[in-house]
């Protein structure tokens, strides 16, 4: 089992990068594979909780802005622009995106960790 | 470990490259937050009774996530109750020109209304409503320091006891992730005080600190 994980780890490390392991270094204070070592699983969910808190849930707020701005203004397009000529047209990719946040819920559910990444959807402009 | 879990990693992970998901965007994709709270706070507005007026967005909303540029070329809401006209706008640079600050680009800023000078500045002193900073991260203290450094060069009476008095809306640090002890410890203080700074944090899609932020910011 926790040989697994450790590949589980590693394969999440390479397609991330030097820069994301440097993160998660920073996180649990300990170095990577002395993390991996010791406890693959801390050191997934330290993985999990990074990609929740950096990609996964700006990707959810992208969705709600979406949703936010078509429901009470009338909207349905919107673009975040990085720079001026980096623009991302988010309103045309809500699928994709849709599919990326479910498939990382999909393995938090596998995992048994829902509790901990909870999928939130409450419309807070209708409270 | 079940073979499920390792298909929905692979799943995952395969998803990674593609053209939303490069990696690219996704080292930048925090900057969605930004646009996430200047959406909490058209809200917030919203809801205590202002007409919320969407403009530039004729072929869509166009979010300036970014220091440079020209703010009108960007969308942005305009704020409308009584006399009071306001613009919420992201990343503007604002200088107090009475004590000739230094110019500091601020996430989100509220403004009078047509306050944006030639220059594409706005006057702190006289045109600033409010301002929130944004992090999409946990909380450490020295945000609060850099956040106390903004009010002091940019509106320094909001650092004075009672100062709520004077600036209504409280300008803010706006967190993603968690406050922790230490500035969970300073929001409480600047309330105590009555000063006109707040810390909000778990700004997720979805949650009650979002709610809260909405009914109880001003």
């Amino acid at each position: 089992m926790e040989n697994d994980l450790r590949i589980i780890c590693k394969k999440f490390a390479d397609k991330l990068g030097p820069s994301f392991i440097e993160r998660i270094e920073k996180r649990i204070k300990e170095d990577f594979e002395e993390a991996l070592e010791r406890s693959p699983k801390e050191l997934l969910i330290a993985i999990f909780e990074d990609i929740h808190l950096r990609i996964i849930l700006p990707f959810e707020m992208s969705l709600q802005i979406g949703t936010y701005l078509s429901e009470v203004y009338d909207i349905n397009d919107y673009i975040l622009a990085l720079s001026e000529k980096h623009y991302l047209h988010f309103g045309k990719s809500q699928q994709e995106i849709k599919r990326f946040v479910d498939s990382f819920y999909r393995m938090i559910e596998e995992l048994g960790l829902e509790e901990r990444f909870r999928k939130q959807e409450v419309r807070w402009w209708k409270a | 470990m079940s073979s499920q879990f390792e298909r929905a990693v692979d799943d995952f992970l395969a998803q990674i490259g593609q053209s939303t998901t490069r990696i690219t965007t996704l080292n930048r994709i925090w900057k969605a937050f930004m646009a996430f709270c200047m959406c909490i706070i058209a809200e917030a507005f919203r809801q205590k009774g202002y007409t919320i007026i969407p403009q530039n967005c004729v072929n869509g909303f166009l979010f300036k996530c970014f220091p440079a540029g020209d703010p009108n070329n960007y969308s942005y809401f305009a704020v409308e109750r009584g006399n009071d006209r306001y613009e919420i706008r992201l990343n503007i640079t604002a200088q107090n020109l009475q004590y000739h600050s230094l110019r500091l680009n601020l996430d989100i800023a509220v403004i009078r209304a047509n306050s944006i000078d030639h220059k594409g500045i706005v006057d702190s002193q006289n045109n600033l409503i409010t301002f929130a900073e944004c992090k999409n991260f946990n909380g450490y203290p020295q945000l609060v320091a850099t956040l106390e450094g903004i009010v002091y060069e940019l509106q320094r009476n909001r650092l004075y006891r009672d100062s709520q008095v004077n600036f209504r809306i409280p300008c803010c640090l706006l967190l993603s992730g968690r406050l922790g002890s230490t500035i969970s410890y300073i929001n409480r203080r600047f309330q105590e005080r009555n000063m006109s700074i707040r810390i909000f944090g778990l700004l997720q899609p979805g949650s009650q600190e979002v709610t809260n932020f909405i009914q109880n910011w001003f």
